[in-house]
């Protein structure tokens, strides 16, 4: 997980590094510490270093690590020449090394030779059938064809066996949302929220999952959830004060039908101090939609 | 007797805190080579060479001000045990009866506490937040999930112009 001090430090070594001002190296460590996709700058910045043989030298035996950075980076932005070239010279360096073996399936899926490359990660396989990185591609496969079910199916097998993968656990959610699988997801999210108690962004996940479901308890869990994210965050995500204001808003509408006893209590004020909440915070970050927040939230309350 | 004992073990503990810190020194990541030679060079010239570079514990003024004072509060609890052993002797020649330690110990006693747990409060680093909304602990955003990366997304259409071979 990146924290706001990690991101603001990345942010201000990427502008230091678009503008010449070095630290070329120390941003392309962070990169692969925070685990970020920027291909293109890490593309375009590793290639110089790996340019200038006083630079890559300077480097000792990390030289190795930035050329397996660049190739996947590469990969990512379509420059499969690079790619290429960069996994020969680990090639040459390590040969029959597991490692280079899996860049060099990863390269064959980036051209789109996909029996190729399930060939190769078979052969791996039959080295170690425990690698979790390897069974990970196999899903990633399924996916870049355009076979979500088949990824499905793969994930919930690795995560048979693997149950405390929560990046896995992610990719599954986000796999099922994109097929508006919207109760498997919340499943996953569940799961998550369990490995990962105090991360916000779970809650944060799962409240979205719930809202979108709908329904009276689920809107009312939703809302839980959106506060939860909003204790953790202390206040400071805008996304989970929004959720607020739309659950409020969305359970008002469900119970004016009912009869009293069903009324919600909380509502109208957790609603309105989400709304003063945000409205102090686009007056101190963007005064000139505050406007539009305010015509936004009017609607909301009906 | 068991104040002698006592002020025999307070100089032991001294003796333990002087190893603890010699310790500490030693064990801290220090960015140049001269590793713990340096920094007392520094700590007695009081030179606060300051170097920002991540990743590294920066030696700061503060710091060495904070190792001083340390050293100094350690310095005045040893006199305190002193001045105890001296003050038990004096008794024993007087043939006084023992009332109770007397003021200059207890007033050094409680100034080298103070002085003793600043320094430690200061020296060893800045202490972190532990509350989940501080900026230090609060994720923003989730590492992209590289394991899962595939590269036939919609950036393959417009490839980046990067003239750069390899």
């Amino acid at each position: 997980m990146v924290t706001k001090t990690e991101e603001r430090e990345l942010n201000q070594l990427e502008n230091q590094v678009e503008n010449g001002g070095g630290g070329v190296w120390e941003y392309l460590c962070l990169v692969r510490k925070l685990k970020v996709r920027r291909s293109e700058l890490v593309l375009k910045h590793g290639l110089f270093i790996l340019n200038d043989s006083g630079k890559r030298s300077a480097l000792g035996p990390d030289e190795w690590t930035l050329y397996e950075q660049v190739a996947i980076a590469a990969m990512d932005c379509q420059s499969l020449a690079v790619a290429q070239n960069c996994i020969k010279v680990l090639q040459k360096k390590f040969p029959e090394s597991k490692r280079v073996g899996k860049l060099e399936a990863l390269l064959l899926e980036a051209k789109g030779m996909w029996e190729e490359a399930e060939k190769a990660y078979s052969i791996l396989l039959e080295d170690n059938p425990l690698d979790q990185v390897i069974h990970k591609r196999k899903v990633a496969m399924a996916k870049a064809q355009g076979k979500p079910s088949l990824a499905i199916e793969h994930l919930n097998k690795y995560l048979e066996v693997f149950m405390a993968d929560h990046d896995a656990w992610r990719e599954l959610a986000e796999i099922y949302v994109s097929l508006q699988m919207y109760k498997q997801a919340a499943f996953c999210y569940e799961e998550l929220i369990l490995s990962n108690p105090t991360l916000p962004l779970y809650h944060l996940a799962y409240a979205e999952v719930l809202y979108t479901i709908g329904g009276h308890e689920n809107l009312i869990a939703a809302r839980k959830y959106y506060a939860s994210t909003i204790d953790l965050t202390g206040g400071k995500s805008t996304r989970a004060l929004f959720g607020i204001c739309l659950c409020g808003s969305a359970i008002a509408q469900l119970s004016r039908g009912r009869n009293k006893e069903d009324k919600d209590v909380a509502a109208p004020e957790l609603q309105s101090l989400a709304a003063s909440a945000l409205e102090k915070e686009y007056k101190q970050k963007a005064p000139a939609k505050l406007s539009l927040l305010s015509s936004a939230l009017r609607s909301m309350k009906l | 007797m068991n104040y002698v004992s006592f002020s025999l073990l307070y100089i032991r503990r001294c003796a333990v805190c002087y190893y603890e810190l010699f310790n500490v020194i030693n064990y801290l990541p220090v960015p140049n080579s001269s590793r713990s030679s340096s920094i007392i060079l520094r700590t007695l010239n009081l030179v606060g060479e300051t170097k920002t570079r991540s990743g590294f514990i920066s030696y700061t003024q503060d710091m060495n001000l904070g190792f001083v004072i340390g050293v100094l509060g350690v310095l005045i609890l040893s006199h305190a045990a002193y001045s105890t052993i001296q003050y038990r002797g004096l008794l024993k020649i007087t043939e006084e009866e023992f009332s109770g330690p007397p003021l200059n110990v207890v007033l050094e006693l409680i100034v080298g506490l103070a002085l003793c747990m600043w320094a430690a409060l200061t020296f060893p680093g800045k202490f972190l937040s532990i509350h989940p909304d501080s900026d230090e602990n609060r994720a923003v955003s989730l590492p992209d999930n590289t394991d899962f990366m595939i590269f036939n997304h919609r950036g393959r259409l417009f490839p980046p112009e990067i003239t750069m071979k390899f």
